[in-house]
């Protein structure tokens, strides 16, 4: 059966197809380096160039628009003594604050502790998430159950509860973790969960189909189905994990100096200077988290969700 | 209850000269062991709508048959019934098969896992004794994709595969549990034109190498096909049902045939265009 005339002409379809194909192979990746494809020639170092200054000159000109109304801000709203106090301008920000190590290196030592503090936040955030996603996907009644909670620690007054935390746990990186947790374990939950409800349902009728079990149906259908979303989640938690660390050390005054620490005592001492370069260097941090796992999200699912990469 | 098998006999009494008749034409006594048939099957959804009423249908061992009707007729509700998707509101259904394939309206493909991935899957969903090793599995999966012609597609995603290719992997993934019985809902009805008669042909060609037999004889393996487009349920089928607007039923059967293998240009023959007329007005009649 290999030659008759109708695998011929597939097979010149196939040809067809091929080329046609081809580019989307080897299609330009947001997140490129990390898919480690090579291209060789002059075409593809200015293909490389061209690349790179789509994406960097957009954030570089977002920089400069930013400074911009900074300045204008500092000098053309503000008297000379308000300025001080209310929006120094930028390269004061920089001389008395970024460039004095004395200045700078408690912010950074505060930095390490928010990050350690975020970071194993988000961690057990993550793990908790995804875990009640997963009970609550196994049955109806358990979502009508269990979901409530979930939104109850969406909308908890979290500055009510924060020194209840410091209370039940303590005032350094236990509690800090747990109001982290807080903070960020939603959009695990909601995505998740979103996510395994949106898998298609003729997908599952394949697994009921075949007789698939419990187990194999959530390891092989629901999970990676959910992956997409997943990561749409860990994106906002990411995120949300750095404000929780913040909020956790502005409210336990107490214990080793976090970002969220320094900023209360800067406030509260009117070093605005300080206050604004903690207040980048914490923004700065968010965004180096938001960009690193959109790239993770990029790298884990974008080859076949579309909608996933690091575009944003 | 209406009559068992409301039957419209052959337009035509002299059968073309076609050579010897297909082994599972409808001449043989009924009471053969049917791979599936339904007894007087009616459906009712939870919302009270009555999808199929009493339905009454065959596929013998080995036996193509296609069921056309109006859009919303319930036919898609048909095959749900027949693979035990769904559950019948009264009447009986009978399944012999051991091994049942369900190729869907979409491909419904997993679209994080290559061609070869997706075709492995129901092989590796098996449980018990007759679960396959993995190279055994990948072995098998690669000879289905070869079989549909997508040698040198396994790797791929189907996101880089075209709407044709899908539905090819999709087959392949059919095949692969080497089924005693093919369940088909409207697969090509969303294919261009081009692509659909491809389809076809290639599918009667499928249909015809598992019997390994000379050409003309009969398909080893039975299957149910369920489409809107009577050219197509003529071209593949041994017997084409025709269904009536909701409530679904059988009102009219037509036996078609045209020996295997069918050429491409037996759809330009008078005989399949008087047939495939039939089919047509049976349809008209149906929707009044």
């Amino acid at each position: 059966m290999t030659q008759t005339r109708s695998s011929e002409a597939v097979s010149g379809e196939w040809s067809q197809e091929t080329t046609r194909h081809s580019p989307a192979v080897t299609r330009i990746d947001p997140v490129g380096k990390a898919s480690g494809r090579t291209l060789s020639g002059d075409a593809a170092g200015a293909a490389r160039a061209r690349r790179l200054a789509r994406s960097v000159l957009p954030v570089l000109g977002t920089v400069v628009v930013f400074l911009g109304i900074w300045l204008a801000v500092s000098y053309l709203l503000l008297t000379p003594q308000r300025r001080e106090i209310l929006v120094p301008p930028p390269q004061e920000v920089l001389t008395e604050a970024i460039l004095r190590w004395s200045h700078l290196r408690p912010m950074l030592r505060a930095l390490l502790l928010d990050v350690q503090v975020s970071m194993v936040g988000l961690v057990i955030a993550v793990v908790l998430g995804v875990a009640a996603a997963l009970v609550m996907s196994q049955a109806p009644w358990l979502e009508r159950g269990l979901y409530p909670f979930a939104i109850l620690l969406q909308v908890v007054p979290i500055l009510a509860i924060v020194p209840l935390i410091g209370l039940w746990f303590d005032y350094g990186f236990n509690g800090r973790v747990v109001v982290c947790v807080i903070i960020a374990i939603f959009p695990m939950i909601a995505n998740t969960l979103f996510g395994i409800h949106s898998v298609d349902r003729g997908a599952h009728d394949l697994f009921t189909l075949n007789r698939a079990t419990r187990w194999q149906r959530l390891a092989k259908l629901s999970l990676p189905g959910a992956l997409p979303s997943m990561f749409a989640g860990l994106r906002i938690s990411s995120g949300l994990s750095v404000i929780g660390a913040l909020v956790g050390d502005f409210f336990f005054v107490q214990g080793q100096p976090g970002l969220g620490t320094l900023l209360s005592t800067y406030i509260s001492r009117v070093q605005s200077t300080d206050l604004f370069a903690a207040i980048l260097l914490s923004s700065l941090y968010g965004v180096v988290v938001f960009a690193l796992f959109s790239a993770l999200t990029s790298v884990a699912v974008g080859s076949w969700h579309g909608r996933a990469r690091a575009d944003l | 209850m209406s009559p068992v098998h409301p039957t419209v006999s052959s337009p035509d009494a002299v059968r073309p000269d076609l050579g010897p008749s297909p082994a599972t034409s409808a001449d043989l006594p009924t009471p053969a062991p049917a791979a599936l048939r339904f007894t007087g099957v009616a459906k009712r959804f939870g919302t009270g709508t009555l999808a199929l009423a009493d339905v009454d249908l065959t596929v013998a061992p080995g036996e193509f048959v296609s069921v056309v009707g109006p859009s919303g007729c319930g036919k898609s509700t048909l095959l749900r019934l027949a693979s035990g998707l769904a559950e019948p509101s009264a009447g009986r259904i009978e399944l012999r098969s051991d091994r049942l394939a369900y190729v869907f309206q979409d491909p419904t493909l997993l679209p994080w896992r290559s061609a070869q991935a997706n075709v492995e899957l129901v092989l590796e969903l098996s449980t018990g004794a007759d679960r396959l090793a993995k190279p055994e599995r990948r072995a098998r999966a690669a000879a289905a994709l070869r079989t549909v012609g997508l040698a040198g597609f396994e790797r791929q995603l189907p996101a880089h595969l075209s709407g044709g290719m899908r539905m090819r992997v999709s087959l392949a993934r059919a095949l692969v549990l080497d089924p005693d019985l093919f369940l088909f809902d409207e697969p090509f009805g969303a294919l261009d034109e081009i692509t659909r008669l491809h389809m076809q042909e290639e599918l009667q060609r499928l249909f015809l190498a598992g019997s390994a037999g000379p050409a003309g004889s009969a398909m080893s393996v039975g299957a149910l096909f369920i489409t809107h487009s009577v050219s197509e349920a003529v071209f593949l089928s041994d017997r084409v049902l025709v269904m009536s607007a909701r409530p679904g039923r059988i009102v009219a059967e037509i036996e078609v045939p045209f020996d295997r293998p069918r050429r491409p240009e037996l759809r330009f023959d008078p005989e399949f265009g008087r047939l495939a007329a039939h089919v047509s007005a049976a349809l008209t009649g149906a929707h009044e």
